[in-house]
């Protein structure tokens, strides 16, 4: 290989190419969070703008008013129960497109990617039709005298909760697909050679080997219900003011604590940094190395 | 599972998770077709008079040019990033790559919102008015990880002897950026776009807090209609928004392969 090759392909050119992208990441997205962690230090004075002073009482109010640890609860604790149900519906369908052997998969994907790909608000539409007082869920409940009269879905804890599910069972089912498809058929085969009844090797080995997917999917799913932000506000009602981006979205937009926001904001931060963070080392001790951001589908 | 009863229990799981994926969906195009206000399940008969009422009302499809051209111009500068970024982290070996790679990916990782948030303290603070722009750049931030995803993917499966090939026939690297690689990675190209042009024309969160009064995309103003209205023309709209999106995506089963894209193969 001549010089100008070996000049052109392994030099210095790759800081040319870098140069542009990186130069509008830092301006626009890495700059702007500087500010807003910066700005998290300062005092917002109603009225009067950005108070200039170093200052922890944003983190201090956080940490010590009950309603707003209330809301971090609340905020970490549904994330563990969406996660948890999306699971128990995506597992069998990711196994399902994993290893059956089928003539339509690529119908099966479109079947499964055209949910993922409407848009949140269409479906969050559609389920404030079903669940809303006159909707179909509430007159098929009360027909069948489950319930004697209509029950406000909508607006409540319930309803948050299944269409975060709904939201998020296509982005864990596409997440555990891949993982469920390395495991090796002839491990299946030899437990069944060695006499593992069905129940027994997908107790042994099936579920044991999927479970870097299953994190990895988990923490993924999770992180994005923590930092969910149109579902809560759309149709939490009450329940919704208690998620923190929403708290943050208040703060910002209604009573213009920017300072105040930008706390919330790097907590919530931090939270799914650590959440990403520690899941991806479980992952790697597993010695099973799956990367998030490799996994990451959306 | 060989067992029947194991498998019928898998089959069936299968078919109530669809079923209960397509379920808002199917509800959403029936009431579409609803003759009256009523939203009820399925419609007393059948009319077109909410898709005839939605191009009637220029605040959708003004929302609706908006989204496009915000989502070209994102897909395209995006797609720009996205195949100079590839080119130095797949080619090059340099010191701090992984910290660069983290770096594209942040927008992937971070909230959203807290997205959101940043740019427009930034943007306020910058004095930076021009709505178009705010909201132009910030779907190209959210967009960028998706053209490098996929672009860098095809990349790695390219072996480097086409580039070397042609810089030993003496090409310079323009005609062997133009003529050898962009005909390789073409397949990355148009998924990138195409992934990009969807993540920025359906992106609700990012666009909450950068648009401006005449710059309101097409799912924010569905957002901020159903605040006040509830009525089967959000049907229509989500009628034709669904039916472009499963177009779409078997276009490009058909095209690309979307086990590829979405690296479940």
């Amino acid at each position: 290989m001549n010089a100008r090759i070996r000049s052109l392909l392994f030099k210095r050119t790759y800081l040319l190419f870098l140069a542009p992208p990186l130069l509008v990441v830092t301006i626009f997205l890495i700059f702007p969070l500087c500010i807003l962690l910066q700005y998290s230090f300062r005092l917002s004075v109603p009225g009067q703008g950005m108070k200039m002073v170093f200052t922890l009482s944003n983190y201090m109010r956080f940490f010590t008013d009950a309603y707003y640890l209330n809301g971090l609860w609340i905020t970490l604790g549904t994330g563990f129960v969406v996660v948890v149900i999306t699971l128990l519906f995506a597992y069998p369908v990711a196994y399902f497109y994993a290893k059956t052997r089928l003539k339509h998969r690529g119908f099966l994907l479109v079947m499964l990617l055209s949910p993922f790909y409407t848009n949140i608000i269409i479906k969050i539409f559609g389920w404030m039709v079903l669940l809303g007082r006159q909707g179909i869920v509430n007159k098929l409940l009360v027909s069948f005298q489950l319930l004697d009269r209509p029950f406000e879905f909508l607006y409540s804890y319930i309803g948050v909760i299944i269409i975060m599910v709904y939201i998020h069972i296509p982005m864990m089912t596409l997440l555990l697909i891949g993982s469920i498809q390395n495991i090796r058929d002839s491990l299946i085969e030899s437990a069944r050679i060695c006499g593992s009844r069905n129940f027994g090797v997908f107790r042994d080995i099936i579920l044991p080997l999927s479970i870097p997917g299953i994190l990895s999917g988990s923490i993924i799913v999770y992180t994005s219900v923590i930092a969910a932000f149109i579902i809560p506000l759309m149709v939490g009602g009450d329940w919704g003011k208690k998620f923190i981006s929403v708290m943050m979205y208040t703060h910002m937009n209604v009573t213009q604590n920017w300072s105040f926001a930008s706390a919330i904001a790097v907590i919530l931060i931090i939270t799914s940094l650590t959440m990403i963070v520690t899941s991806s080392k479980i992952i790697k001790s597993m010695k099973l190395g799956v990367l998030i951001s490799e996994k990451f589908v959306r | 599972m060989k067992s029947s009863s194991g498998r019928s229990l898998l089959v069936a799981s299968n078919v109530i998770v669809y079923a209960f994926l397509f379920l808002p969906l199917i509800i959403v195009v029936g009431i579409s077709f609803s003759p009256s206000y009523q939203m009820g399940f399925p419609p007393a008969g059948l009319s077109l008079r909410w898709f005839k009422y939605i191009f009637d009302r220029t605040e959708f499809t003004d929302a609706f040019y908006v989204s496009v051209i915000v989502a070209l111009f994102a897909a395209f500068f995006a797609l720009i990033m996205g195949v100079l970024c590839s080119l130095a982290l797949v080619r090059y070996k340099f010191r701090g790559k992984t910290i660069v790679e983290n770096i594209f990916m942040m927008p992937i990782i971070l909230p959203t919102v807290v997205t959101g948030v940043a740019m427009l303290q930034f943007f306020s603070i910058m004095g930076f008015y021009n709505f178009w722009i705010r909201l132009i750049l910030g779907h190209i931030i959210i967009t960028i990880p998706y053209t490098i995803r996929s672009i860098s993917a095809n990349l790695y499966g390219l072996s480097m002897s086409y580039e070397e090939a042609s810089l030993v026939m003496g090409a310079n690297y323009m005609q062997t950026f133009k003529n050898v690689l962009m005909p390789l990675i073409k397949p990355g190209i148009i998924a990138g776009a195409l992934l990009a042009f969807i993540i920025s024309f359906d992106n609700v969160t990012v666009s909450l807090f950068l648009i401006g009064a005449k710059t309101v995309t097409l799912p924010v103003r569905i957002m901020l209609y159903l605040d006040w209205q509830f009525d089967p023309s959000v049907a229509a709209i989500s009628t034709i928004l669904i039916s472009l999106t499963v177009v779409g995506i078997i276009i490009a089963e058909r095209i690309v392969g979307l086990a590829n894209i979405m690296k479940v193969e």
